[in-house]
């Protein structure tokens, strides 16, 4: 099969150094959009969607393969692989930021640094771990996700944005935003919310910043500081932003601090 | 046909059988009608600003951080997203639905939002759901019993047949007059059908399981 049109990978730029940015839980490649335009000038930039997310090949997902964390992981590799790209800049968001670091922890040799948007190891507390759900916070999300996969559904007709200062949000936006296979989301959701990669954190052999937002349920601020104690080489941001989305809610602020670490290196 | 007064509009607006608030680019409330208010009852400390979050299910707060707010940021609306919300006195489940409105020289943008109760739609939609995972418990149940029927055949039906298709065989050999043979060969041919007929049973039950 091929990986590109698997993964739906879309590639642009103008520069040699890459950046692969990998969306997280819930979403697909377009919630990049705001972010990587900055970057189009210098950089060449990958994005592309998780296989079972977005405009991906469906007919790929294989429930034992991305039963676990490790299909995602293959995921990444497989486009690194096919692409034949080296020296790669990862920008992961929430689960995938630590989708990155596995896939660097395998194949160290093809990335140069990593950064983790809002990301978290384990999202379930643990006795002093504090991850931000409890068991049960799981099983009501996935009841929401259950009650409101016909409120996906009507993201699925193509909407007129009514964005009149920001025209191309409507040209270029497919209807397919969370349109995901509702088995295949809830799965999704099983294995992102019951990972735990605490253990594979000291592990990492490459440098990483975190973007670290205030007021985020899913990737509290305690987090944020595990992952700094816990990960040799990596650096923790505060950001302003709030909620689990800065790349959405404060792109410029993203912008600032991805260009800071990324260009002072 | 004129439009609506002032006066109608206010009245539309605090007795509307439905919420109305509108909320900032980060969630927070900028304002409720009485409706609102009405439901969250008298021990409602809802002021403006507090994060609309704040009124909802924990469940409601992590679909809203996961799915809604990334939509919102994307689309720009959201529809009949079903949420459940806490009161002071119990709670109850609604539709969230949420348009833009763009920034003016007064106001930065922000979001109008109506929300429906649907207490009863809600009954109907957990009795459909209920009904679908009893009926995929029942296909799954047909299934496993097909698989051990179809087992059981193959197994038990063919061992007793297999030993008389050998008898059969061995019978060959024997001596046997005219009206034995006539015998013998009705037994075989009768014994092959059977076989046959065994075979295609089972071949259709494992296609259907």
């Amino acid at each position: 099969m091929n990986i590109a049109e698997r993964n739906n990978v879309r590639i642009s730029g103008h520069g040699e150094q890459i950046i692969m940015f990998a969306h997280g839980f819930g979403c697909d490649q377009n919630v990049w959009r705001h972010v990587k335009k900055e970057f189009e000038a210098d950089f060449k930039l990958v994005t592309f969607d998780f296989v079972g997310s977005g405009q991906s090949d469906i007919s790929a997902y294989d429930r034992e393969r991305y039963a676990t964390l490790d299909g995602y992981v293959q995921d990444v590799i497989d486009i690194i692989q096919a692409l034949q790209f080296t020296n790669v800049i990862l920008v992961g968001h929430s689960v995938s930021a630590m989708i990155g670091m596995l896939a660097a922890k395998k194949y160290p040799e093809y990335f140069k640094q990593l950064i983790f948007v809002s990301p978290s190891p384990c999202y379930i507390n643990d006795g002093d771990y504090h991850g931000g759900l409890d068991p049960e916070d799981l099983e009501a999300l996935l009841t929401m996700m259950d009650s409101n996969y016909l409120g996906w559904s009507s993201l699925l007709a193509p909407q007129v944005m009514g964005n009149a200062d920001r025209p191309e949000l409507g040209e270029e936006l497919t209807a397919n935003f969370c349109a995901t296979d509702p088995d295949i989301a809830r799965q999704f959701a099983r294995v992102t919310f019951l990972t735990d990669v605490r253990d594979d954190l000291p592990k990492l052999t490459l440098p990483s910043l975190t973007l670290q937002c205030n007021d985020d349920m899913l990737a509290p601020l305690s987090v944020g500081y595990y992952i700094e104690e816990h990960t040799p080489g990596n650096q923790l941001v505060m950001m302003n932003a709030t909620g689990h989305c800065p790349h959405l809610s404060a792109p410029d602020e993203v912008i600032l601090f991805l260009n800071n670490y990324i260009c002072k290196s | 046909m004129e439009g609506p007064t002032i006066e109608h509009l206010k009245s539309i607006y605090d007795n509307s059988p439905c919420g109305l608030l509108t909320l900032s680019a980060h969630g927070e409330i900028l304002t409720y009608n009485q409706t609102f208010a009405n439901w969250l009852g008298d021990d409602n400390t809802l002021k403006r600003h507090s994060r609309f979050t704040s009124v909802l299910s924990k469940g409601g707060r992590l679909y809203f951080q996961l799915f809604i707010e990334p939509m919102l940021r994307l689309h720009g609306v959201v529809n009949e997203i079903s949420l459940e919300i806490e009161t002071g006195n119990g709670k109850f489940d609604c539709l969230f639905s949420a348009s833009p409105v763009p920034a003016t020289a007064d106001q930065s943008a922000c979001y109008n939002v109506v929300v429906f109760k649907v207490t009863d739609r809600k009954k109907y939609e957990a009795e459909l759901l209920n009904q679908k995972l009893l009926a995929d418990a029942n296909t799954q149940n047909s299934r496993e019993q097909l698989r051990t029927v179809a087992f059981a055949q193959s197994h038990l039906v063919r061992a007793p047949l297999a030993n008389i298709l050998g008898l059969i065989s061995i019978m060959d050999v024997l001596d046997m007059d005219n009206d034995l043979q006539q015998i013998h060969a009705m037994l075989h041919e009768s014994a092959n059908n059977l076989d046959k007929e065994i075979r295609t049973i089972i071949t259709a039950a494992s296609h259907n399981i």
